[in-house]
């Protein structure tokens, strides 16, 4: 019973363990290791949990597969990113302790998300994997846009709230319950209830923010420019998996509902258009890396499409796959920062094969995982979404998916030629990573690689997991 | 009795006046307070639905939203302060180092 709630104990503990050394002088080195120590306690902790089940709260909090298939990602992701940011050169010294703390509580609410199964739970959990994200945007030394990045954030992050709250006051006033279960149970004698499918499209929008689908895209370039490199590299991939797996759970129930799936088809080729043509003409990586993930959640829109061809799979599978090559793509974006306390232009890659080959190598891997290149995971994953949307006959939204990859290639080809070809005279002093973080760069590339030349093994635990929903 | 109807629409009323205050507004308390509009305009429909059905689910709903509601406002005047700290504006067309 205690082992199928363990990761949500551990990270738990670690938020209480960050509160208090918030209070504390503790060194800088104490602190983030006791994070990554946390975070890789927290994975072992779901290995452990990954095939209970079990019931809570009178059914409002139920693990299944589903849920601790979800965990395991999050807190990998949660690991990898804490790897990923142990220099923490741009937070200043006395946040370090508060941003771990912060963290942890976005990770249990994701957690949480993932989980709940019920309206007031699943609205709880959110806003508790929502508020401390606002807060952590403004944790940054010098400059002073960050505050307006968090102001950004957090003032439209509130509307999508408001929005998604009174698509629930609906889905209750509709259905008359707040379980999950009992909906589903109900959702085919009310396919023509207005009150039904107004509260499930305006719940859409509160996710769609989330996400930063297009329409409601707005704030991520900022907020990605504004904050710290080492906030980004959290906030990029964290939030987008517990999205995913609201988005999975509640689209699974609505997917009766005929009239809403062209809606979300055109919301799908909407955004993947629209981030990659903004994306085109960026001159700093991490704006880049906003737009990148705004078109990127075009396509995780496009699995919706087909719920029964797979493309819920395909959802898991892609989202496994962004959270790593987003985490490498930052790796870098990191590394390359330097001592300065401004933005990561385009220009900082130049020459990067000459000051640290593994680190080039990471870039391009990631990069053209990103742009959905052979042999890397991101291939796998495109090429599962689209027939899967093909197979449900969303033909044209398929192809868009293609045209767009062509737009993405040269996007991203892009970054990766200044980082290969840069010229010799710009060569800054050689890059000298810590053994750590070379150990993730080189861990990243393989699994990227390894996803995209044997994808069976993620895609058999993603059904598994995507079969616990019915 | 009052219709459920009747409610609902002064919900939706008031959901809308919310999101125009929040669209035209230049202040950023201003349209945090807008929001505050929307989410009351939220425990309104929940109450109402709730006494509609004889279900007290809604209710706690309510209760729970009017808590989340203050935490939005604590975090939101807090950076609200410190932007008006940096900048000496809290005008929303002012706030525009970064371009979308």
């Amino acid at each position: 019973m205690i082992t199928a709630l363990l990761p949500e104990i551990i990270i738990g503990i670690a938020s209480l363990f960050f509160f208090t050394s918030s209070l504390l002088d503790l060194k800088d080195r104490t602190v983030v290791n006791a994070a990554i120590g946390f975070s890789g306690l927290s994975i072992a902790a779901a290995l452990i949990s990954l095939g209970s089940h079990g019931d809570f709260f009178y059914y409002a909090y139920g693990v299944d597969r589903f849920s601790r298939f979800f965990v395991l990602l999050i807190t990998g992701t949660f690991f990898l990113a804490c790897i990923i940011t142990k220099g923490m050169k741009q937070i200043p010294s006395e946040k370090i302790s508060e941003l771990y703390f912060f963290i942890s509580v976005v990770v249990l609410g994701l957690i949480m998300i993932t989980t709940a199964r019920e309206l007031i739970t699943l609205f709880i959990a959110l806003e508790l994997a929502s508020y401390p994200l606002y807060i952590i945007t403004s944790y940054r030394t010098g400059l002073g846009y960050q505050f307006e990045a968090a102001v950004k954030y957090m003032i439209f992050g509130v509307v999508s709230t408001a929005f998604m709250l009174y698509g629930i006051s609906y889905l209750y006033g509709a259905f008359g319950t707040t379980f999950l279960h009992e909906i589903v149970a109900e959702v085919h004698g009310h396919m023509d209830n207005s009150l039904a499918i107004a509260g499930a499209i305006l719940f859409l929008v509160g996710l769609a923010y989330k996400l930063a689908l297009f329409p409601f895209h707005f704030w991520a370039p900022d907020v990605y420019a504004g904050a710290a490199g080492e906030v980004v590299t959290f906030l990029a991939s964290l939030p987008k998996l517990g999205a995913i797996a609201l988005l999975v759970r509640t689209v699974s129930m609505f997917s009766g509902m005929e009239n809403l799936l062209p809606v979300l088809a055109v919301l799908a080729v909407l955004s993947m258009t629209a981030g990659n043509l903004m994306a085109l003409n960026q001159q700093e990586l991490k704006r880049l890396l906003a737009y990148s993930a705004v078109s990127h959640a075009g396509y995780m829109f496009l699995g919706l499409l087909a719920p029964d061809q797979g493309g819920f799979t395909a959802m898991l599978f892609y989202g496994t796959v962004y959270a790593i090559m987003s985490l490498g793509a930052f790796l870098v974006a990191l590394q390359v920062a330097g001592d300065e306390k401004g933005d990561i232009p385009l220009s900082n890659l130049k020459g990067l094969w000459g000051r640290s080959p593994l680190m080039a190598i990471l870039l391009t891997i990631a990069l053209a995982s990103l742009a959905g290149l052979p042999p890397t995971g991101g291939f796998t994953g495109k090429l599962l979404l689209l027939t899967a949307a093909w197979k449900a006959g969303y033909l044209w939204a398929a192809v868009a998916g293609v045209l767009n990859t062509v737009i993405g290639i040269y996007v991203y080809l892009k970054a990766i030629k200044i980082s290969l070809v840069g010229d010799e005279e710009d060569t800054h002093a050689l890059l000298a990573s810590p053994t750590a973080i070379r150990i993730a760069a080189a861990a990243i590339c393989i699994t990227l690689l390894y996803l995209g030349i044997t994808p069976g093994k993620l895609i058999s635990m993603a059904d598994m997991a995507v079969n616990a929903l019915s | 009795m009052i219709p459920v109807n009747w409610y609902l629409t002064l919900a939706a009323v008031l959901f809308c006046i919310g999101v125009y205050g929040f669209l035209t507004r230049r202040n950023v308390v201003i349209m945090l307070l807008s929001v505050e509009l929307m989410l009351n305009a939220v425990n309104l429909n929940l109450v109402a639905i709730s006494h509609y059905m004889q279900d007290l689910s809604g209710q706690i709903l309510t209760f729970f939203v009017i808590a989340v509601a203050a935490a939005e406002a604590a975090i939101g005047l807090a950076i609200i302060v410190t932007v008006f700290r940096n900048r000496r504006t809290v005008l929303g067309d002012q706030i525009t180092e970064l371009r979308g």
